[in-house]
């Protein structure tokens, strides 16, 4: 059994004069994530509920385990210790921190359910989310 | 002279064995934005740290010739071109720090008046593309 998978994201922005578009802003990338070396390609999916004003970790890939199952049923390990990216929705508004090593290197934020998308290749972080409101949320870790 | 445009994220995932896809993990949305503003930072950067300062002081025109002057961003989209991850934060009030490697984008949600912005010193040299979105709030 074997994953695959893309994370695809497209901004374009346009000033308009009537029906015509004079200035066009676009970003876009997509990436459909790979196997490195001996690692393979890891995903884990993490959803939940949480109240207003709490800090929860959801996942420490320190601990090389997450309670997240694959198709089979195993639980997934980043045998390689590390995350290539997140994407990160909650339906309140949230931030989510990835910590390596004592240190804080990735801070993105969602609300009503935006997603938020971090591109970092971390060692070993350890992802906590900071509520201000209630609300569910969806976090999906890929990596290796 | 009007402005609209468009955010989509769109990430999937799924298990599979053979021809068969198992377990599908699947996190998108897109977001239309019907007005509004924006201003685009672009440029090369090598090793050292680049300072934006204030956001709101952006040299950025839209299609008329004028100025954008933005006072309180929401939404930040930020590429590197680089092969090494390079990082945007905002260092007025630490409101966010996200990655982009490879001109892959990382995007946060992020309400702040005049932030000042910085990508950190790294590994080699690349192309950086920031998009600063103003208002809306779908």
């Amino acid at each position: 059994m074997s994953i695959e998978g893309r994370i695809s994201i497209d901004v374009l922005f346009q000033d308009r004069d009537g029906t015509e578009s004079l200035k066009t802003v676009a970003l876009s990338g997509s990436e459909e994530p790979t196997a490195a070396g001996i690692y393979p390609l890891v995903i884990a999916h993490f959803t939940g509920s949480l109240g207003a004003g709490v800090t929860s970790t959801i996942f420490d890939s320190n601990n090389q385990t997450a309670t997240y199952r694959n198709a089979a049923g195993n639980l997934v390990r980043f045998s390689g210790g590390y995350v290539d990216g997140v994407a990160f929705s909650y339906s309140g508004r949230a931030t989510l921190v990835g910590n390596v090593e004592g240190n804080d290197e990735i801070q993105i934020t969602s609300r009503g359910n935006l997603v938020a998308v971090d591109q970092s290749r971390s060692f070993l972080p350890v992802f906590r989310i900071e509520t201000q409101d209630a609300g569910t949320y969806q976090l999906v870790v890929w990596g290796h | 002279m009007t402005l609209d445009g468009r955010v989509n994220v769109d990430v999937l995932f799924h298990d599979k064995n053979g021809t068969s896809s198992i377990k599908v993990v699947s996190l998108n949305n897109s977001v239309e934005y019907p007005d509004g503003k924006v201003a685009v930072i672009t440029g090369t950067a090598g090793t050292a740290a680049v300072n934006f300062g204030y956001v709101g002081q952006t040299t950025y025109r839209n299609a008329a010739g004028q100025a954008v002057l933005i006072d309180s961003v929401e939404r930040v989209i930020f590429t590197w071109s680089g092969d090494f991850p390079r990082a945007l934060d905002e260092y007025g009030d630490t409101q966010f720090y996200m990655q982009s490697v490879s001109g892959m984008p990382a995007v946060t949600y992020f309400p702040v008046f005049m932030p000042e912005l910085r990508m950190s010193a790294g590994v080699g040299t690349g192309t950086y593309k920031i998009i600063l979105c103003e208002k809306f709030s779908p």
